[in-house]
């Protein structure tokens, strides 16, 4: 798909790809640059995608406690 | 009135766990609502990055960044000169017992008048800093 650029630098997502990926408007992407010169654009995870995929509260403790011993180890 | 709050690593590395305690959840909807103004000193954010890439990977951090930053529910906060200054010399007080980030947010927690929430048990008394403290058993 060919998009077009306006003079304010904006471009219009198809509709096709809005309804495929249930983009809303007033949504957040991301936009990010590859270091192939490419321009990739990613739909904002939600905070239960996000929770999905975070730590357990377990790990969490464990993370913490480490982080805690590593910063008193290097910094102090 | 809106109340105000600061912030540490911990703190906002458990609002994207699987199974967040009820304590944070209630802080950040609060915060989501209005309720309370969250104040995060731009430099924690590496901490929370750091945590997140140990346990997730570098991609994941990634995520949990791009979403605290278009997000906007926290206020995100460059260091001044004067929280500089104090933040020094609150480590330079403290050296054995703050972190250069507690320091950093201890100092910005007095210069707002925010509750500091922290997952960190060792804090000196200092006059103004006021805390509420996530401690675990382990």
């Amino acid at each position: 798909m060919i998009v077009k650029v306006s003079n304010k630098g904006m471009i219009s997502l198809p509709a096709a790809i809005r309804k495929r990926y249930k983009i809303k408007p007033g949504q957040k992407l991301i936009v990010t640059e590859n270091a192939d010169g490419s321009i990739r654009i990613e739909i904002l995870p939600t905070i239960d995608e996000l929770r999905k995929e975070g730590a357990t509260y377990e790990e969490f403790k464990k993370i913490l406690k480490e982080s805690l011993a590593e910063d008193a180890r290097i910094e102090r | 009135m809106q109340r105000r709050a600061c912030l540490d690593a911990g703190t906002i590395h458990q609002h994207y766990i699987q199974d967040p305690p009820p304590k944070v959840e209630n802080l950040f909807v609060d915060i989501e609502n209005g309720k309370i103004h969250a104040i995060v000193p731009e430099q924690i954010l590496v901490e929370v990055f750091k945590q997140l890439c140990v346990v997730r990977g570098k991609g994941y951090a990634l995520k949990v960044i791009n979403d605290i930053y278009a997000n906007e529910y926290l206020e995100i906060r460059s260091l001044s000169k004067d929280l500089v200054a104090e933040a020094g010399r609150l480590k330079c007080q403290y050296r054995d017992i703050v972190s250069y980030n507690d320091a950093i947010l201890i100092a910005l927690a007095v210069q707002e008048s925010a509750m500091l929430h922290t997952t960190e048990k060792n804090l000196p008394q200092i006059p103004g800093l006021k805390v509420v403290k996530y401690v675990f058993d382990a």
